[in-house]
């Protein structure tokens, strides 16, 4: 079907993704994507895009895309591929062709400030479990912790974790109590004004409790979209931070561990943010710990299927990914596979109990302080 | 879509500003991926896989370039060869692109091909410092294939200014005559037009060619086929037969020439007369001949001997000519197996039945 050059669409196009005239269509971006088929065709969509005739046929595949950013990192002449879906989700909510899910989870989120339906309760009992751990007097770092975590005892196990990691190297540990989602699947759902009015909102409450300069996140996810919107505060992801206290010696590793593990780069960290050395010398750094890479690794690993709303939305495509990334981490061999995000590896571990496998999923703040012990 | 390397920063620089840029498919005719309707251009686009309609107010057209039209006069004045779009053409694409066959005369720009400012620049850079290597030097150094003339001799006939490629040789026929020894290159087609052997080469003299066609027909001449080749086509290609390990008879006895125009009348009636089965004589390809058009003299020449030989009863078998390139080994195989043929055909009869009869040839 022949179609017609919208130039009106196109420069509308560029003036939010600048970067988009730049694309040659090398088809690099859809060799690496992870979800490539012939519906789904990230280079098909930016020509289209540049030629201005997104239609509607695009706004329904559009939501399969689970945002990795492979396709971004590897693209040679960085164009912005991400925040184009995005304009795109948004363009599609527009005409309203989206999945229906979407509304659920967005009104958790107007309700509850997190989009997993957890509710005040939820959030009490969770208080009630740290407040004996944390000092939010005079903080050193202050921990974001993810809202996922609220209602999930194994992710509080890993809060647990960090803490005792992070009070070994002589820091002490505030916690953010807001207990709200960062804004990260809002922003990916393509619903620009209810991000904007819930991140001022957010912004404002944070920036008021919050007395430390440095703010550790547990999830990439809440690193990368806090950094977009909070400013005069840094904001690391825990691995940076216990890569940088592991090598100015704050942070001893001295015990040893005989054990083969694999890590699993998620996303919004490997490719979004270029943190692929920290986690690896953080594994290497622990004695007896050997790592070994799996098929897809650093910039080119396979997404586990749970960014761009995946994790909430529960599409064919996320499921189907974390399963594959779980067949890859048994093929090394390895006996643990670790990761440092929330998302990734709640989907693992779904994955895991589906598939029945003896591997263990295991977060890398969880085995660090395992190694360390008491 | 790619572009050439070039250009690639003005491709980006291009992009940057927001110029679409629409890719048609390779092999198509430009009139077929694109056409005009109303107010608006359809054009196949490879990338979408589809047609694409783009509305205009203006179409603007990049329009080939051709030569200027002067490059046929200045071609014919200073010998300079062209490429098939009229264009000058350069001595080697990558060992010489600013030289011309013609040491001293070098071209730049958009003589060459089309060019950009750029290139341009470069290549006259390149020109300008190769015109000064020679400049600085004060002289040129030439290889011992310079003629000689020996004025006494010579009846300003003229015939030789025709046969010189390079315009080495300049005159007015039946006033004067001059030989300008910096422009030759040593081909020796002059040698062997000239009809009062006047000019003399010291390198591969005619006595030398003598003593080579000599020797190899000193014995069981019957038996044999002299073969004259070039030094820079056909026998390159005899040389890659030896490094291709091609096998070929041993009939034909090969006598390199500086060039085949070289070759004069009186050594191929040598031949026959020493009771040669046959001669053969090979060199470029009509084109490719490394001294620019000398080859067209041997041509020439082979027509005319060949109307001799037929009229005192020599088969035209016997005197065959081949052009071939240096990677052109099969050729020259085959030509070898063509003088096989030649040798197992002639009989003792027909060679003595020469030997007698040429000698009645000027």
């Amino acid at each position: 079907m022949p179609v017609t050059v919208n130039f009106g669409l196109r420069e509308e196009l560029l003036k939010v993704v600048p970067t988009l005239s730049l694309c040659y269509q090398c088809g690099t971006c859809s060799t690496y994507c992870p979800i490539t088929d012939e519906s789904y065709n990230i280079r098909l969509l930016i020509k289209k895009a540049q030629l201005g005739v997104v239609d509607n046929r695009d706004f329904k595949v559009i939501w399969d895309c689970v945002t990795c950013g492979t396709c971004q990192a590897l693209c040679p002449n960085n164009v912005e591929i991400v925040n184009l879906v995005e304009v795109i989700r948004t363009m599609a909510m527009k005409s309203k062709v989206f999945p229906t899910k979407i509304n659920e989870v967005l009104w958790k989120i107007y309700e509850n400030q997190n989009p997993w339906g957890y509710t005040v309760t939820d959030k009490r009992r969770f208080t009630a479990q740290f407040s004996g751990l944390i000092n939010n007097e005079n903080p050193d770092v202050v921990i974001y912790p993810c809202c996922l975590s609220v209602g999930d005892p194994r992710l509080q196990r890993h809060i647990k974790a960090l803490i005792k990691v992070l009070t070994k190297a002589g820091l002490k540990v505030g916690m953010y109590m807001g207990l709200s989602c960062c804004g990260d699947i809002i922003e990916h759902t393509g619903n620009k004004a209810f991000y904007e009015e819930y991140t001022t909102k957010l912004r404002d409450a944070i920036m008021n409790n919050v007395k430390a300069p440095v703010i550790v996140t547990l999830s990439p996810h809440c690193e990368y979209s806090l950094r977009k919107y909070l400013k005069g505060v840094k904001i690391v992801h825990y691995v940076e931070l216990i890569d940088e206290l592991i090598r100015t010696g704050k942070l001893k590793v001295d015990k040893k561990a005989d054990i083969t593990v694999t890590y699993h780069d998620p996303c919004y960290l490997s490719k979004h943010q270029k943190v692929i050395e920290e986690p690896r010398r953080v594994i290497t750094s622990i004695p007896g710990v050997r790592l070994v890479e799996m098929e897809h690794s650093r910039e080119k690993s396979l997404c586990c299927g749970a960014g761009g709303g995946g994790i909430a939305l529960e599409t064919r495509v996320s499921t189907e990914l974390s399963k594959r990334r779980l067949k890859e981490a048994i093929n090394t061999g390895a006996s643990v596979v670790l990761t440092a995000c929330t998302y990734c590896f709640r989907m693992l571990e779904d994955a895991n109990k589906v598939m029945r496998t003896n591997l263990k999923v295991m977060d890398l703040v969880e085995f660090l302080d395992s190694v360390l012990g008491d | 879509m790619g572009v050439d390397p070039e250009v690639e920063d003005l491709y980006k620089k291009a992009r940057d500003s927001g110029v679409l840029f629409i890719r048609i498919p390779r092999k198509a005719e430009l009139t077929e991926a694109i056409k005009m309707d109303s107010g608006k251009l359809i054009v196949k686009d490879v990338e979408l896989g589809d047609d694409v309609e783009v509305p205009f107010d203006n179409v603007v057209l990049n329009i080939g370039l051709t030569p200027s039209e002067d490059t046929d006069e200045t071609a014919k004045i200073l010998r300079l060869s062209k490429d098939q779009e009229g264009f000058l053409m350069e001595a080697h694409p990558k060992l010489g692109p600013v030289d011309t066959m013609t040491p001293g005369i070098f071209i730049a720009g958009a003589a060459r091909g089309p060019k950009n400012v750029g290139e341009t620049i470069a290549e006259g850079y390149a020109a300008a410092a190769r015109a000064l290597m020679m400049l600085a030097q004060g002289y040129v150094t030439k290889e011992p294939f310079i003629p000689k003339f020996d004025w006494s001799k010579c009846t300003k006939c003229g015939l030789c200014i025709k046969a010189c490629p390079y315009n080495a040789i300049r005159g007015v026929p039946g006033k004067w005559i001059e030989h300008i020894p910096a422009a030759c290159q040593g081909c020796g087609a002059c040698v062997a037009e000239c009809p009062q052997d006047a000019i003399t080469l010291d390198a591969l003299s005619d006595d030398a060619i003598m003593a080579q066609i000599e020797a190899a027909l000193a014995e069981g001449a019957e038996g044999k086929v002299v073969m004259f080749t070039c030094a820079y086509c056909s026998y390159w290609a005899a040389d890659n037969a030896g490094i291709f390990k091609m096998q070929y008879p041993p009939y034909a006895r090969i006598i390199r020439l500086q060039c085949s125009s070289r070759l004069g009348w009186k050594h191929v009636k040598r031949a026959f007369e020493l009771g040669a089965a046959g001669v053969f004589v090979t060199g470029c390809r009509l084109g490719d001949c490394h001294y620019i058009t000398a080859n067209y003299n041997t041509v020439r020449r082979f027509e005319n001997w060949k109307k001799r030989l037929k009229n005192v009863g020599i088969r035209e078998e016997r005197f065959q000519m081949r052009l071939f390139g240096a990677p052109d080994v099969t050729d020259l195989v085959e030509t070898m197996r063509e003088a096989e043929k030649v040798v197992k055909t002639v009989t003792k009869e027909e060679i003595e039945q020469t030997k007698q009869k040429i000698k009645q040839l000027r």
